[in-house]
């Protein structure tokens, strides 16, 4: 990672969105999962959180973000009674996914939100570093 | 009369060269030189955006923003040694048209 570098505005904002890509990845598995079953007793589907962490604390202005670990959703699964599901166990029952979708879909705002805005400094910096180049002139 | 001493060579561009990744900055001899030397340090940075827009265009498992950003970064380098060039000939052309 370039800290220092005359383009270090751009690499930063970049790693900014790297991560917010890779949220609004995590939240459409979550998302796409909705209706993932599982047999009782078996591990159910559990929605993965993305764990920020900032970059190159060492330089002064920093360096970005990254993606420190991924973690699954603690919590009970539903059972939900469904006999003729080939899933069920001997008592009828399903397990449904551990994922809250009214969070996800939050989530999801948020996401989009902070990728917009990281596209907005990639281009203020790139529209700044333009215009610089230009001061020579006259 | 003393003879005019020639124009000296811009030294190296600031973190242009260290963004490629080379520091092959030794004295450059004049301006022909110094502007060479940066557009080798923005072929550099060229080709890694080329490659990275090849690997996208074939399929890659290839950042789309991490395209954007070396190829925003390819056209600022060639922006401004451009200027520089550009700047170095004004002055080579404000010098030739002297009148004598």
């Amino acid at each position: 990672m370039n800290g220092h570098g005359p383009f270090s505005a751009i690499d930063v904002s970049n790693s900014g969105l790297g991560y917010n890509k890779y949220w609004l990845d995590t939240i459409a598995h979550n998302i796409a999962n909705i209706n993932t079953l599982t047999t009782p007793g078996q591990a159910p589907f559990r929605a993965r959180m993305v764990v920020a962490m900032p970059l190159d604390t060492n330089t002064y202005q920093g360096g970005g973000v990254e993606v420190s670990d991924v973690l699954d959703e603690g919590g009970d699964p539903a059972m939900i009674s469904d006999p003729n599901n080939p899933l069920a166990d001997s008592s009828g029952y399903v397990q449904g996914p551990v994922v809250d979708l009214a969070s996800q879909l939050g989530d999801l705002v948020l996401a989009s939100r902070s990728y917009q805005a990281n596209m907005t400094v990639f281009k203020e910096a790139r529209d700044s570093l333009q215009t610089t180049t230009t001061l020579g002139r006259g | 009369m003393t003879a005019l001493p020639p124009i000296g060579g811009i030294g190296n561009i600031a973190g242009l060269s260290s963004a490629a990744g080379s520091t092959t900055a030794t004295s450059p001899t004049g301006f022909g030189n110094a502007v060479t030397k940066s557009l080798d340090s923005i072929g550099n940075i060229e080709s890694k955006a080329d490659s990275l827009v090849s690997s996208m265009a074939a399929g890659g498992n290839v950042s789309i923003s991490d395209v954007m950003a070396a190829t925003s970064k390819a056209n600022l380098g060639m922006s401004i040694v451009n200027e520089i060039r550009a700047r170095g000939l004004e002055a080579y052309q404000s010098i030739i048209n002297v009148q004598i």
